[in-house]
This record gives structure tokens, sequence and C-alpha cells, in this order.
């Protein structure tokens, strides 16, 4: 499978909407209700949401899939000439797939393939800020085989693999001092590990805890290609061709959360995450040919936390409705503020339904509307800043099927 | 209840969704009005750049770029003396070299060359033919009819000049209207609601281009600091006597512009080359010994004027006309360039790497800036910019700050919009081919400077420019 999967999953476009150029929407209903599902069990999804949880449920065997469609839009006013541009970014369709099968009592195996971190964006080629960033398509799919262990009825563990592939694209202007500004694309891929642990406690029959660490992932891209667009002759030599070397780092998450039963139909949930943003320091581009100059791109992104609530409500047998609500802080300080992940603090406003059909078979659906909230902001390094503000519309479908 | 809210605030996302809304940026004149602007100054109000004045460099003027931000916010129209023809496409160059042998030149501009060594580079070249001095006097016929005009800059001006009805400059030719009118007058007949004043720097300039050897009695002497001082407030009153606002920029130190910091001043050579011209030049410091054996005084003249050569790094040779004239001893007035010295961009490259200038030939003194020369120009500058900044601040003018501006550029340099400047000649982006003048990025830059001031001084918000969306220096194919 994942051979099949990895040529596939490198072409897909993602979208950035969540701090940084992480995506949360690795489950529909757990996105309907504020992207929860750290503390309480809502099918295979737990392989990410908490592994730990893989093990509950009375199904032997079950699979989720489904995805999201992304429309986004990034508005930016320039300081200093007053100018407004816009993003016309791609429908972004981020996906995920989960199994898990019941070995014992004890023992679960699953698997997970999920988009966790990902962003494009396109700017333009003729923007005012085109000499940081025309356009930027940046993917991570992770593959991730997971066991969970029941210790008790009460408390469960769960850790699985990451297997990550990274890949990018960048184009930008490169300006010259004299004649007509020459163009670069630099594109690479990497695989990388990581992983992904979990612990689960039910406190009492209406309590429950749950705590996740997914860790770091350097991203290392070895011997990626650059290759210039030079108008002038005169200019060609000093833009060959390169390979170069980069890594971008994917930020550890921990999640902390606890979910309660109010009654037999309603549940609620609040989680707060840590992401540890500040490991992204700078991406740096080490090009081969010294005659290309090392372009060091300081990022200093600070650690930010993300809090949501959200709320389930079992309307029926066949219905459950979901609602939910989540601040995601911005990890960029004001000074490093760059359109190549134009990132404020979100604002995530959720819904979402499921429907059972049959004791096996489930569909669901969500809606989420983010606000980007207004931002005003530079990029120091290189004298770019105004005021952005952005809005997402994502809608999310899945399917589950479990026997 | 949960689903009926639902309900609500579906319909809702619907309808704002899609788009975020950030509300325009405010433009205000604020207490100033711009609906007359009237620019005075010389090369740099002209729009001169890459050693000339031609069409494409005054519509990137600086006071031109100044209007068209203006006139969102109720600006007039700003009418500019453009060079049609070959004048406006080729530019008309005002160099006192050339001048002197009935010629002017043409603009520079890059293309693909090879140096005496034969090593491809890209170099400066001038631009279709030169043209015969009187020739091109006679084509530049009066364009005062289709004035008045708001850019009253004219290239090679000085402060003074502004107020000399008989100020013989062809640029100042085609647009004057009648006897006994100057810059100045034609400025004020404008009755203009807002100025801007960039002058002095001509004051400075001329002495520093040409080494410094002029003396400052000469022609293209420094001007007095008393005489500049009164005719800039002169000029200021006159300029704000009908109320107008208006603002004021200082004058950049010239020994920043790379003008002066292009042309290294030394060398790097081989233990045989340097033995070849201690051998060459022993005679001469011999010469200097039984001077100072026979008066011991001179020692200190002698240890000046000595050259010595060793392995590595040297400094370059060159005539020093302030020494003693040691000519009647057959001993020329040379010396090693010292620290902090200077060497103008007119220095020859190519005399440099292949008829050994500087090391096997001293480089003539009308190249070389001296240290007192340069004291001489940064002592002028200094006391013209405190009378500026004087000006501004007692008659609420706007004040820009160019000479920081310049110091930050020949320093840490600048970064726009992801594009990084410096003061480096082609390499930096800031200054067109000449070395002196902006190229129009630059001039952009400047005009930034100059909307800050305006808006920090009046309350106004006057958009500014988008530095990255002028042309840089163009390359002939």
């Amino acid at each position: 499978m994942k051979k099949l999967l990895l040529p596939l999953l490198g072409i897909i476009p993602l979208l950035s909407f969540a701090g940084g150029f992480q995506v949360n929407l690795q489950g529909t209903k757990q996105t309907g209700m504020g992207h929860l599902g750290t503390s309480f069990h809502l099918g295979a999804s737990s392989t990410y949401f908490n592994p730990a949880m893989m093990g509950l449920g009375d199904k032997k065997f079950s699979v989720e899939a489904g995805g999201s469609f992304i429309s986004s839009s990034v508005q930016f006013q320039n300081g200093n000439t007053g100018v407004s541009e816009r993003t016309d970014n791609p429908i972004g369709t981020p996906f995920y797939l989960y199994a898990t099968y019941k070995i014992n009592d004890k023992l679960t195996a699953g698997l997970g393939v999920y988009t966790p971190f990902g962003s494009t964006v396109v700017w333009g080629d003729d923007w005012s800020g085109k000499n940081l960033i025309q356009d930027i398509s940046l993917t991570a799919i992770f593959i991730q085989p997971t066991l969970s262990y029941n210790i008790s009825d009460k408390l469960r563990v769960g850790a699985g693999l990451a297997i990550v592939r990274g890949s990018f694209e960048i184009n930008r202007a490169a300006p010259v001092p004299i004649g007509n500004d020459a163009q670069v694309n630099l594109q690479g891929d990497a695989i990388s590990f990581g992983f992904n642990a979990g612990i689960h406690y039910d406190v009492n029959e209406k309590f429950s805890l749950g705590l996740t660490h997914r860790s770091k992932v350097d991203v290392e891209l070895m011997g990626g290609d650059a290759t210039f667009t030079v108008v002038d002759s005169a200019l060609a030599s000093r833009f060959p061709d390169s390979k170069f070397d980069a890594t971008l780092p994917l930020p550890a998450t921990t999640t902390l959360g606890l979910a309660y039963k109010v009654s037999e139909k309603l549940l609620v949930s609040a989680e707060g995450s840590f992401v540890q943003w500040s490991g992204y320091e700078s991406l740096d581009f080490d090009f081969e040919e010294e005659v290309i100059a090392d372009s060091k791109n300081p990022r200093n992104y600070e650690d930010a936390m993300i809090f949501r609530v959200g709320a389930q409500y079992s309307y029926s047998e066949m219905f459950d409705f979901r609602v939910g609500f989540y601040y995601d802080q911005s990890p960029i300080q004001d000074e490093y503020f760059n359109p190549e992940t134009p990132n404020s603090d979100n604002i995530g406003i959720t819904a979402g339904l499921s429907g059972h059909i049959g004791e096996r078979f489930g569909f669901d659906a969500s809606i989420l509307y983010i606000i980007g909230t207004e931002r005003d902001s530079e990029y120091k390094p290189s004298g770019f800043g105004g005021t952005y503000a952005s809005r997402s519309v994502i809608t999310g479908v899945g399917l589950n099927y479990s026997f | 209840m949960k689903t009926r809210n639902l309900l609500y605030i579906l319909p809702i996302v619907a309808l704002t969704a899609c788009e975020p809304d950030i509300d325009d940026m405010e433009m205000s004149k604020g207490s100033a009005d711009f609906s007359t602007m009237v620019a005075v100054g010389n090369s740099l109000t002209a729009g001169y750049q890459s050693g000339a004045l031609s069409a494409d460099g005054q519509v990137n003027s600086l006071p031109a770029m100044l209007a068209a931000q203006m006139k969102q916010v109720g600006g007039g129209e700003f009418n500019q003396p453009l060079l049609t023809g070959e004048q406006g496409s080729n530019g008309v160059g005002v160099d006192a070299a050339l001048a002197a042998t009935g010629r002017v030149e043409t603009r520079l501009a890059l293309k693909g060359t090879a140096d005496c060594l034969g090593a491809a580079s890209v170099g400066p070249v001038r631009k279709g033919e030169p043209y015969l001095a009187v020739a091109l006097l006679q084509g530049m016929a009066s364009v005062a009819a289709q004035g008045p005009y708001n850019n009253q800059g004219v290239p090679g001006a000085k402060l003074t000049d502004i107020t000399n009805p008989a100020y013989a400059n062809p640029f100042f030719g085609r647009l004057k209207t009648s006897l006994p009118a100057t810059m100045l007058s034609m400025a004020t007949d404008l009755n203009a609601t807002f100025f801007s004043l960039w002058i002095g720097n001509n004051d400075v300039l001329g002495y520093a281009t040409s080494g410094g050897d002029d003396g400052p009695t000469g022609p293209t002497g420094l001007t007095d600091a008393g005489t500049f001082k009164t005719a800039y407030e002169a000029a200021v009153a006159a300029l704000t006597a009908n109320g107008a606002k208006g603002v004021l920029a200082n004058i950049p130190d010239v020994t920043s512009i790379p003008f002066f910091t292009t042309v290294p001043t030394g060398t790097s050579i081989t233990q045989p080359q340097a033995d070849t011209l201690n051998a060459a030049y022993a005679p001469y410091n011999g010469g200097l010994d039984a001077l100072v054996g026979q008066n011991a005084a001179f020692q200190a003249e002698a240890d000046l004027r000595k050259i010595s050569f060793k392995v590595g790094a040297n400094t370059f040779v060159v005539v020093d006309p302030a020494l003693t004239d040691l000519s009647s001893n057959g001993l020329p007035s040379i010396r090693q360039i010292k620290a902090g010295e200077l060497l103008t961009l007119t220095t020859s490259g190519d005399s440099i790497k292949c008829a050994g200038w500087g090391t096997a030939k001293p480089i003539p003194g009308n190249y070389h800036l001296t240290a007192a020369e340069i004291q001489k120009i940064s002592d002028a500058t200094t006391s013209y910019n405190t009378t500026i900044k004087t000006a501004a601040q007692s008659n609420g003018l706007a004040f820009v700050d160019a000479s920081s501006r310049l110091k930050e550029l020949a320093t840490t340099g600048i970064t726009l919009d992801g594009i990084s400047f410096s003061s480096a000649l082609v390499t930096g982006g800031a200054f067109s081919l000449d070395g002196v003048h902006p190229a129009t990025r630059g001039y952009a830059i400047i005009a930034n400077d100059f909307i800050s001031a305006i808006n920090s001084t009046y309350g106004a918000s006057i958009p500014k420019v988008n530095v990255g969306s002028y042309s840089t220096i163009e390359v002939e194919q």
C-alpha cells in the first residue's frame, strides 16, 4: 500500500490554515467539534488523535477514510503603498485513511495515513512580495503503523511510528540590480521518521483524560533542485542550476484533553495543545554551486498553544450532531511574518454531523470556518510588511465501516 | 437546541465566508495642500542619472514620483520639460572635461565588454554618438512656451545659481522665460502651494569629483559656508512667502557615494614585482634622503613621500601637488596613498591594470582626494546641513535626512521588499552608472523618505511608491 500511495500523495495540494503550516483536519467527526479527539473515542481515527484508544469500541475491524475541501483566501495590504493584494489559492484537499484491527482483548494494531502539515499559497508572479514568495506548495504525508495496549479497564497506551514523506516546491523572483529579474524554482523531497504516542485514562463512568505527544520531524531535503530562469544572457553565469540542501522542521505537538459525558446523549470536551514551533529557527538553502550565495531566511517561530472546546449530541440512533470552537495561536513573531506562511491567530468555528446506516456503515460531514485575524506585521529581514487577514471555509466528508 | 443554533450559523458562514476584507488604507493631505507643487534643485531634482538627463530619467524623477503619490491626496498636474528625440532617448550629459573639448556626452548604459586584459565583464558604455557642443546648444531650443514647469531642477546648479538670471547652463537656457527670470523666480511665479528644495550638492560635488585640486577659489571650488547660509535662507523665504508648505533635503557626504568608493586605492603584488618597483623608486627615495641630510627638518615630509612596496597589499602611488615642489631637484611630487584617502571613479581601471598606474606610474592628482581635501568637503557639508536643518525647523518645513540614508546605503545597506540595496556601483542597485546620481530605484527610495518626512510634518497620509516596481539599470544585449 505504501508503494502505491507514495507517488500519488506527492501531487495532492494541501493548504495551510492552522498556526504555521500545520493542517488540523485529520478526522471529519473531530473536525466537526473543534478538532477535538484526544480524550474520547470516535472510531479508527484514534490512530491519529490518540493511539491509546484504538482498542476501544466493540468492533474487531474498523476503517475510516475522508477528506476536506479547503477554500481559502489571504489578503495583504502593503504597508508602504496601501495597495491590497490577494492570494489565488487552489482548493486544497487533505485526506486521511485509518484502519484498526483488534488482535486480542489487550492488543490492537492500526495504520494511519494522513497529512498534518502542508501549505499551498499562490500570491501570483508579479505581486509586491514576489521576491519573497510567488507560490509555495508544501506537503507532508504521514504513514503511521501503530499498536495499542490495554493495561487495565481504565488505562491504555499506544504508539506508532510515523514515516513521513515531505516535499515542497517554491517559486520566487530573484531580484538583480541590473537587467530583468531572474526567477528561481526550488523543489525537493525527503523521507523522515517520527512517532505518535498517547495514553488514555477513564477517571470514572463520565470523565476521561487523554495525553498525546507527536514528535518533531526534521524533513531533511538533500539534493533538491534549484532552477534559475535568467532573461539577460550577461547574468546567466551568475545563476547556474544547482542542487541544494535544506531542513524543514515539523514541530512536536503535545495535547492534553478531557471529556465529560453530561448525559447519555451529550458529550463535552476541551483540549489544549502545545506546539513546539520554536524549533523552526531558520529556513536555509545551502546551494552546491558556490557562485550562488546560500540563502538564510530566519523564521524564529515561537511555541504556540491551541485551545479547543466542543460538544457532541446524539440526536437519535441515526444522527449525531457536533459543534466546536478553537483558538489557534500564531507562532510567528511580528518582525518575522512572511507571506510564505501568512498565519495570524486563527479562530475556528465548526459544526458537523454523522449518520449511521445499519450496524456497520457510517458517514460524516463537517464544516469549518476560520477567521485569520487581521494582523499588522513585517518580515524584517526582507523589509516587507503590511496588514494580513485570511478566511477559510473547509467542508469535510468521511466514511467509516466496521464489523 | 444545538441543531437550531447550527442552522443559524450555517447561512452566516456561507455569506461572509470566503474573502477577508481589510479596510482601505487611510489617505489624507493633512495640513498641507498639494494642488500646485514646484520642485527646485539640481540634477537630483531634474532626474539626471547615468551621466545624463534623458526623458526616461525625467519621467522617473524624484519630484515626478512625489507628485504621482500626492495626486492620490488631491495633488495637481506636474509639468516637466521633457527632452525629446535623440536627446530624449540618448540623454544629454554635462561632463566638464568633455565640454572643454567642445563635445557633450550621452548617457551611460551597461553592455558586455572586455577589459585591457581580455577578461569579459559588463561595463558602462555611452549611448549613441556624443554631440558637438555647439550643435547641441542650437538643438536645445527653448521650451519655455510649453511652461510653466513644476520641475525647476537644473543639472549642475549650485545654490547661488538659482538666483542668477545670467546663469550659463543649457538646461536652464531652454526653460528660461525672459530676462531677468531665474530658477527661483520661475518657481515662485507658479504661486505653488507646496515646494521641494534639494540644493547644495554641487556646492561641494564639483570640488570633490575633480579630485579637489581646483582650489577653493576656482570655478568648481567649495561655496563659502556664510554665503551658503544667506542664500539658502533667502531661497526658503522666497518659496514660503505665499504661505506655501514644503520639504527640504540635506546633502549627502559625497565621500559615501560610489564615485569615490569604487576604485580601490591599492593592489596586491608578488615579491619580484615589489623588488622591481622598489628598484625603480630607489633614486627618488635616495634623493629624499639626500635632502634630509641637507635639512633635518625635511625628515617628516620625506617619511610621507618615501615609496616602498612589499609582497601582498600595497597602496598606489599618486601625484600630490600639495607636497613641496622639488622639481628643481629632479624629484616629482609623489607619494603613496594613505588610509582614508580616495580615488575617483574616473580613474581608468585599464590604466591601473595594464599601464602601470599607481605602481610604475603615479596616478594624476586630479583623481585623488587627500585626507585634507576630504576634511574640507566634510566640513563644508556639515555646515550646509546645519543651515538646511535649521531652515526646516524655523519654518516648520518637512526635512529629509538624505545624508543619513546615503550613509546607511554605504555601510549596512538596506533591504526593501526582498531587494538588497547598497552603494556599491552596479551591484548595489541604488546608484546609476555615473556613481554620483541614484538609479531609478534609488530615486524611489529617496522619494519614500520625502513622503515619510511630509507625512510626519503635516499629519498627511500619502502612500509610498513601490520601489521594486521601477526598472533596474538596463543591460544592452
